[in-house]
């Protein structure tokens, strides 16, 4: 196949971006803006640097890039994001028109990457800005693609697989991979049971799976490109709503010049693109019988650009978000304010570019907007904590707003002139004060600029443009308005832990039918409970249900002796235990002393997380986080089908457990 | 009439490391990143030994185990820990999937649900097992090496893989085996082999019901058709299934290497096998490697 792409890595630039970087070079000589600490030059420079060592198989590379982009200085961080973007099919382009790199083989042409914007995307991404993937489905609805929103686990189901086909194209592998990373980089992975709260896209994730799931593909070819004087005819050509063809060989169309849209192997060979983004999310929806969603799709096409960069743009509008304290605890006293947490969100527009306006591509003819804090801009607040229980009055909360900043969170905070709004939280009092155990929560604070609000208007930013490109000029400013205004801009998150007294309480619990193949034994449990943690002791009770009738029938086929007496046998157990061991504990003995029911305690080793999950036992749901297994033996002996082991649960609340009353005070 | 003993303890576990952390910071500062919640820090979650194996908050347990074995325990049905599993970097080459309710039946004739992941050279096995309402999936490597099918159809000494799937000691004497295995020649399926130890030495019993060769001729994965066939209680469209029981020539013996008393690993050879419908001659060998040992003692 003639444009089989070899191997990533085995050479570190073709010729032909060797050229586009000679050019490149060659055009910003001509730029009298040296100060920017990320120019294109600098920014070519640094791609070839990362690019040295990378692994042959892209998808490690892309792993290795992925950590370079989090890890390394910001100047390699641009560089390593955009040589990411490149091997992802992403032309880097300059706002003037110069085409700092392009993508070896196959190219995604209705997406190339303002150079000027990278910086930017960068610190979002290290900063942990995040699109929902409810709001990244969103941007796919705005441009087209789709003709309703796909659920998260239509995403994430099209994620999982994706650019793991043998022989697929390098750039989906690398794309793939890439968003697989940085996912894995914050401990979460893409996929439908995941929890959508916390579960994530970054910028720079965003910006590929927008990419991907939207543009068309070329074929990167050999011609050079060859830099003119830019004209207003040059404006607009480019990529985007706005593209035309392009008959003038200015500076603009110069990315043209570099790949073909109609090659042959493309038409003839329908595996030539088998695996990408925009079918694996056809497939993930076909599977739910909607293939009808994606019927509008080519109504994306050419949009890709104007959307990803319009994102970009607006990654320049900066929310810091901070606290005076990174931890508190519960108030020991009513009316102290010590503990009291005070956020602020700074919103700012801070984007590092030299250019005062792009002149070429999809946002060909915007403005950059001033630099500066954003003044009378509304913060919106939410926030996400753990399952405290619900034993405290006025609710479960860790922390909730004082009352005089009640109606921020309700109606949002106006920044002030220096760009910031604040959020005083506190937690409650406890009842008694210090008793029991110290325990561990969290709670995470979540602003964002409100989706109505931009950091500047966007028809200043849209220079007035007449003639025969007016229409076009409209057209990008509807997309990305469009865009923006239904998909909002990411947002920010602060955690703070919150500590308190109260019980350690961890529930073992659990019963079942022992079904053998020519047995069953009715109802055995054991329900323990310790308010201490996991070192107990454990109290509680264990033993059997069932007729002794149907007892003695079953314990004669297995050997078993089982106690004298009526229906059923209950015993009280109390027992400490070893975290660090297998805690075998003596349930009740069968007749003449012979071994019956036993149970083992065994806890997990400690985890760097309290997150607490939805544990489902004997048939009932808990909240709380599995920290061991409880199993039961009979006669000495376990099923071997696991049929009597059980979760054993860090819990907030079980009526066993002396409580520590938590209340809201006015302070 | 066996009872059974289950002895997690048996696979003497350690505790490893259940965050490969990266030593990472960033430049910027990232209040929003402090605290202990979710998305508390830059660690990249992987598996422990295979990298780019991804797991998120709701592995509840992670333990690495001898020959590079690991065990996830998830706060979730076997079918999600599945999903998540396979959405790393690992790419999913084959599954195989069980009716509701034979699971526990099954996994005494070898069969267990789970997935075959590979990323670059690796293959790894990931075995599925519902552990009351947590989800505990076994992920050991496979083995490349040692795979030979002799016989009328077959290939001879192959390549290809083997996984093995369970090993259960019944008292002191005996040690059953399961395998799944495939080859490039698109012939595999799933041995259940019942070693009896005499003076050091296995012999394979071929009077045992236990003893079970199920082979697969098969156009895409043997352990998706295998578990079609399973649910179906047949053979499925496109795929022949043969049955090999011991012929009058049976022979088998397995070689258990030295090594770790509760890790047994080996070779397992049979010959004079014969095909429940043609009589058509046959031999495999594989190799096998047990991780873990359950324990069953008869009553």
């Amino acid at each position: 196949m003639r444009h089989t792409v070899s191997p990533q890595g085995r050479r570190r630039w073709s010729p032909l971006v060797a050229t586009v970087l000679a050019v490149v070079l060659v055009a910003s000589a001509c730029t009298d803006d040296n100060s920017d600490p990320a120019s294109p030059d600098q920014l070519a420079d640094g791609m070839s640097h990362v690019s040295q060592g990378l692994p042959a198989d892209p998808g490690r590379a892309a792993e290795q890039l992925v950590d370079s982009v989090l890890d390394d200085s910001p100047e390699r961080a641009a560089a390593a994001a955009a040589e990411l973007l490149r091997r992802s099919g992403l032309p880097v382009v300059m706002a003037t028109g110069p085409v700092v790199a392009m993508p070896d083989a196959l190219v995604l042409y209705d997406s190339p990457v303002y150079a000027e914007l990278i910086p930017a995307l960068v610190t979002a991404t290290r900063a942990r800005d995040r699109y929902t993937v409810d709001q990244v489905a969103t941007v796919l609805t705005s441009v087209g693609l789709t003709t309703r929103n796909l659920t998260f686990a239509e995403v994430t189901t099209a994620l999982a697989d994706w650019g793991k086909t043998d022989g697929g194209q390098p750039v989906f592998a690398t794309a793939a991979a890439a968003v697989r990373a940085l996912s894995g980089r914050r401990g979460q992975v893409l996929y439908p049971r995941a929890d959508e709260a916390t579960t994530y896209l970054d910028p720079l994730q965003t910006v590929l799976v927008v990419a991907h799931a939207t543009s068309r593909f070329g074929l990167v070819t050999g011609a050079n490109p060859t830099p003119k004087a830019l004209g207003l005819l040059d404006r607009l050509v480019g990529t985007g709503v706005a593209y035309a063809e392009d008959e003038g060989g200015g500076p603009c169309a110069a990315f043209l010049a570099l790949f073909e849209t109609d090659d042959p192997v493309v038409k003839a060979n329908s595996d030539f693109l088998k695996d990408q983004l925009k079918d694996r999310m056809a497939g993930a929806v076909l599977k739910e019988g909607a293939k009808e969603v994606f019927d509008k799709f080519v109504e994306a096409w050419g949009k890709a650009g104007a959307s990803i960069s319009a994102m970009m743009l607006m990654l320049g509008a900066r929310l810091q978000l901070t606290a005076d304290k990174t931890g508190t605890h519960y108030k020991h006293q009513a009316g102290s304010k010590a503990e009291h947490v005070t956020l602020t969100a700074l919103a700012t527009f801070d984007i590092q570019i030299a250019a005062k306006k792009l002149e070429c591509y999809a946002l060909a003819g915007v403005s950059i907007p001033k630099a500066g804090p954003l003044e009378g801009f509304t913060i919106r607040w939410s926030s996400d904590q753990d399952q405290r229980g619900t034993i405290q009055e006025g609710g479960n909360a860790h922390l909730i707003t004082v009352s005089a900043d009640s109606a921020k969170v309700t109606h949002g905070a106006r920044t002030g002139a220096d760009g910031k709004a604040t959020l005083e939280v506190k937690p409650p009092v406890e009842d008694p004060p210090g008793a029991g155990s110290e325990l561990k929560g969290w709670a995470t604070y979540t602003a964002s600029l409100d989706k109505e609000n931009f950091p500047f208007e966007l028809g200043d930013i849209f220079s007035v443009l007449g003639g025969p490109f007016g229409f076009a000029v409209a057209k990008s400013f509807d997309l990305v308005k469009d865009v923006l205004t239904r998909a909002g801009l990411p947002s920010q998150t602060i955690t703070i832990a919150v500590d308190y007294h109260g019980s350690d309480i961890i529930v073992a619990k659990g019963h079942g039918t022992v079904e053998l193949i020519l047995a069953r034994i009715d109802d055995v449990y054991v329900d323990l409970v310790s308010c201490t943690g996991i070192a107990g002791p454990f109290t509680g009770t264990g033993g059997f249900g069932g007729s002794t009738t149907e007892w003695i029938r079953t314990a004669r086929l297995l050997g078993i002796e089982v106690p004298d007496g009526g229906a059923g046998a209950v015993a009280e157990l109390s027992f400490p235990t070893n975290p660090a061991a297998d805690n075998q504990f003596l349930i009740m003995k069968g007749a003449g002393g012979k071994q019956f029911i036993d149970g083992v305690l065994s806890f997990y080793p400690p985890a760097s997380t309290t997150q607490v999950v939805y544990v489902k036992n004997s048939d009932v749901w808990q909240v709380g986080r599995p920290v061991g297994e409880l199993e039961i033996l009979i006669a000495g002996n376990s099923n071997l089908f696991g049929a009597l082991v059980f979760p054993v649960v860090r819990v907030t609340a079980d009526p066993r457990c002396k409580a520590v009353k938590y209340a809201y005070d006015n302070a | 009439m066996p009872t059974t003993t289950r002895k997690a303890s048996v696979l003497a576990v350690t505790l490893s490391a259940v965050l490969a952390l990266a030593g990472c910071t960033d430049d910027e500062p990232t209040p929003g990143a402090a605290g202990p919640g979710p998305d508390s820090g830059t660690a990249r979650v992987s598996v422990t030994g295979y990298p780019g194996l991804y797991y998120d908050e709701s592995a509840v347990a992670v333990l690495a185990g001898p020959s590079g074995q690991v065990q996830l325990t998830g706060a979730m049905a076997c079918p999600d820990l599945d999903a998540m599993l396979s959405a790393g970097q690992w790419r999913t080459i084959d599954r195989i999937t069980l009716p509701a309710g034979v699971a526990g039946l099954a996994r005494l004739g070898g069969v267990v649900p789970g997935l075959l992941l590979q990323r670059g050279d690796g293959l790894v096995f990931v075995a599925f097992e519902g552990v009351g309402e947590l989800c505990t999936g076994t992920v050991t490597q496979v083995q490349r090496d040692g795979i030979a099918l002799t016989g009328p159809g077959f290939p001879g000494s192959a390549t290809g893989w083997a996984a093995t799937t369970s090993c259960i000691r019944v008292n002191a004497d005996r040690l059953n085996v399961g395998v799944y295995f495939d080859t490039a020649d698109k012939i595999g399926g799933v041995v259940n082999t019942p070693m009896v130890s005499q003076d050091g030495k296995y012999t394979v019993d071929g009077a045992s019901d236990d003893l079970g060769l199920t082979v697969l001729t098969h156009a895409s994965h043997v352990l998706e058709v295998f578990g079609q066939a399973y649910a179906a209680g047949g053979a499925v469209e496109g795929v022949t299934m043969r049955i090999l029981r011991p012929g009058p020539s049976f022979a088998g013996t397995a070689t258990v290497e030295a090594g770790e008393a509760d890790r047994p690993h080996g070779t397992i050879s049979l010959s004079g096998l014969a095909d429940a419908e043609t009589g058509a001659e046959a031999s495999v060998t594989l190799p096998f490697s047990c991780p873990a040992v359950q324990v069953m003692t008869t009553g």
